[in-house]
């Protein structure tokens, strides 16, 4: 036996020892180590205003920031608890991969090939894929875009299956631009460097609202009819997080529809119908079986408001952005969002 | 125990340290892995890209599978890294002897380049110059300062020559032809040492190529070729050959990043060959360009090979920073794939193997460069 030999047989032999303790250990849920952190570590973007961008000081704002701390308070009761880890589109599925944040709240849309790999609990917000122009250059219609230049993200982001869509559907090619980051595409794109920018239809709303050095000048349009619904994921195979995720975006939903708001919940706790005051605190059987402190529901509707509070909030009518809630509205307004039942 | 014993036994611990330290890292890492339910393979190589390259010198669509769409992002890569080495080490030569000029003039416009190119971060060079380019070239119109030639913030467009299908032969008969008159002149240079005459032989090689050269152009090319004009339209250009602000900005912020370092290399490079051999040669009755060509410089090579070596593989390393603005080099395509597939961990290897694989054969190169150096003067 040569002595390399020799040394690769024992490294192996404690490799193999070593491997056995460690899988010994017993799988925790992340909730009970967001607990023994003290706080959520949650996604940022790279800056869209009304979804998530930090104001002047530093702290994050917008409805997709305001996701991550409905569920802080629900699992730390303190909304304020959260980390949040600026990410652009590339990063954010191995962030959650590798454990570098708990809870991905970012315009990420649901896929198939996204959820083999991450797991989505919830839709949160319905969008589209909307492509800015300039109203002087007179493209009108996605089918004029023909040969025209695009600035986009890179990095897989999925506004490329709309564009996809659009040069198969009117036998054209476009020229795409890419930047690693939404930021950059957009300024290149207010530079004058593209015709056109694409981007998911509440930040394109955003952007044009506060960025743009003169809003009228630029119009927007659907790319396609395609929704891209935008939701929370989390790591694969963590029933008691997936729990805890979906609950919680449920109790804004069901705030919302039953007129619990952050002004009147300490009232419905004590005054309001019998399923109201069992779930804001009554019955502490709902936060029993997901670990968390029987008055979850109501902090998170006490610190954060329902889903109309978060959505006004952000990108409501007394917001620069001004977007409209389409297809968000609830069901019974004529949109997509609903409440889960409780029993 | 004597000492051979002692040392051994001191060796023996270090590595069971080391592959003690390697398996826990590999034990950790696959309970990890198991945890967060992530499966390893590569049957992803194999699917469907599905996204676009921004620019791809190898022909590239959606429909080809993610090891195409890498391939074509190592392509990018390269070709990145060849033009920057070829200019930097160009420039950088030229500012090298500039440094050492009795010319106070050059002399201080040398040092200044050197000092800002090689004192500055690379990325902070490529954003200033790109949006320096958003904000002097022509935004809402296209200027045309020579007739053909259109420029604005879309890129510089200039008549692009098309060649039915033949460009890969026209390429490869140029490259042909150098080699050609390359060996040409290596036959003559040895039979100057042997016999002291030297022969016109490379000046007949360059007629007779330029002869054939234009039997082939008047021929073959005219009668097939036809030239691409680029045309305005609004804001936008289409047709011709376009380079694109953001290819331009790579090659030149890098390029000018670089070049200082080179021009430092080639300063010590000159200053290492001593006075003395200046005035011997001068003393033989050598021209100055001569005695560069044929005293200082093969002299200097055996000094600048290794450090070059080392600014053509931060070459490559530097490229990477393209990701900022918009360049699908093959870190960015590696990126893409990972985040449409999630193989990440995969992805990360490919990346550290790839930069690998090119700068060791890179590294492998200069070092047969270098032997050469080192035997031809000794």
């Amino acid at each position: 036996m040569t002595r390399a030999m020799k040394c690769i047989s024992i490294g192996l032999l404690l490799g193999t020892a070593l491997a056995g303790c460690s899988n010994g250990a017993k799988k925790e849920s992340l909730v009970e180590k967001i607990k023994a952190r003290g706080n959520l570590n949650c996604s940022g973007s790279q800056g869209i205003p009304g979804l998530s961008r930090p104001d002047e000081k530093g702290i994050w704002r917008g409805f997709d920031s305001d996701v991550c701390r409905a569920i802080a308070a629900a699992i730390l009761g303190d909304a304020t608890k959260v980390r949040f880890v600026p990410l652009n589109a590339a990063q954010r599925l191995p962030a959650v991969q590798t454990g570098e944040i708990d809870i991905l709240s970012r315009t990420t849309t649901l896929t198939f090939t996204r959820d083999m790999a991450i797991r989505f609990v919830v839709n949160t917000l319905y969008d589209g894929d909307v492509v800015i122009t300039r109203k002087a250059d007179g493209i009108t219609e996605p089918a004029k875009l023909g040969g025209r230049t695009i600035c986009m993200q890179g990095g897989g982001s999925l506004v490329e299956n709309a564009l996809d869509e659009l040069e198969e559907k009117h036998k054209f090619k476009m020229k795409r631009v890419y930047f690693d980051s939404t930021i950059t595409a957009r300024d290149t794109y207010f530079a004058g460097r593209c015709d056109a920018y694409v981007t998911d239809g509440l930040a394109a709303q955003s952007q044009i609202a506060t960025v743009a050095k003169n809003p009228a000048e630029h119009s927007t349009m659907y790319a396609g009819d395609a929704i891209e619904p935008n939701g929370i994921a989390i790591p694969r195979g963590d029933d008691r997080l997936f729990d805890v995720a979906r609950w919680t975006f449920n109790v804004l939903i069901w705030a919302e529809k039953n007129g619990i708001t952050q002004a009147n919940v300490d009232d419905m706790a004590k005054n309001g119908d019998a399923v109201t005051k069992r779930i804001l605190g009554g019955d502490p059987a709902f936060g029993r079986s997901m670990g968390l402190d029987s008055k979850w529901a109501y902090n998170v509707i006490k610190q954060v408001g329902n889903y109309k509070e978060i959505w006004d909030r952000n990108l409501g009518e007394n917001t620069p952005i001004k977007a409209d809630r389409r297809l968000n509205k609830l069901y019974s307004e004529g949109g997509l969002m609903f409440p889960l039942p409780w029993d | 125990m004597n000492r051979t014993q002692r040392n051994l036994a001191y060796q023996a611990a270090a590595l069971l340290l080391v592959f003690g330290a390697v398996a826990l890292v590999v034990a950790t890492a696959s309970a990890n892995l198991a945890d967060r339910g992530i499966e390893l393979g590569t049957e992803f190589l194999g699917d469907r890209a599905g996204f676009t390259l921004s620019e791809s010198w190898l022909p590239y669509s959606p429909e080809d599978s993610n090891l195409w769409a890498i391939a074509a992002g190592i392509v990018n890569t390269l070709v990145i890294s060849l033009f920057v080495a070829f200019f930097a080490t160009f420039i950088g030569t030229g500012l090298g002897i500039l440094r050492l000029s009795e010319n106070a003039l050059a002399k201080s416009f040398a040092r200044s380049w050197v000092e800002i190119a090689r004192n500055s971060p690379p990325i902070l060079l490529l954003l200033f110059l790109y949006s320096f380019l958003g904000q002097v070239l022509p935004v809402a119109d296209v200027v045309e300062p020579i007739q053909g030639v259109y420029l604005s913030l879309r890129g510089l467009a200039i008549p692009a020559l098309d060649l039915q299908g033949m460009g890969w032969s026209v390429t490869g008969g140029v490259l042909l032809t150098l080699i050609g008159i390359g060996s040409v002149a290596k036959a003559t240079a040895s039979r100057q040492r042997e016999t002291g005459l030297c022969p016109p032989w490379v000046k007949w090689a360059i007629a007779a190529s330029a002869l054939l050269w234009l039997l082939i152009i008047v021929l073959l090319l005219a009668p097939s070729a036809s030239v691409e004009l680029p045309k305005a339209n609004g804001p936008d250009i289409v047709g011709g050959f376009i380079l694109s602000p953001e290819f331009f900005t790579l090659i030149t912020g890098l390029t000018f990043y670089t070049s200082g370092f080179v021009a430092e290399i080639v300063r010590t490079g000159l200053q290492s060959v001593t006075r003395g051999q200046w005035e011997a040669a001068y003393a033989l009755g050598l021209s100055r360009g001569r005695t560069l060509r044929l005293v200082v410089i093969p002299q200097m090579l055996r000094v600048i090979i290794p450090p070059m070596t080392s600014q053509y593989i931060n070459i490559v390393k530097n490229s990477t920073l393209v990701i900022a603005i918009g360049y699908a080099d093959f870190m960015v395509v590696t990126g893409t794939v990972i985040n449409k597939t999630s193989h990440a961990i995969e992805g990360t290897v490919i990346i550290i193997a790839v930069y690998l694989a090119i700068n060791l054969s890179l590294s492998a190169l200069m070092n047969q460069v270098n032997r050469r150096v080192q035997q031809g003067v000794g």
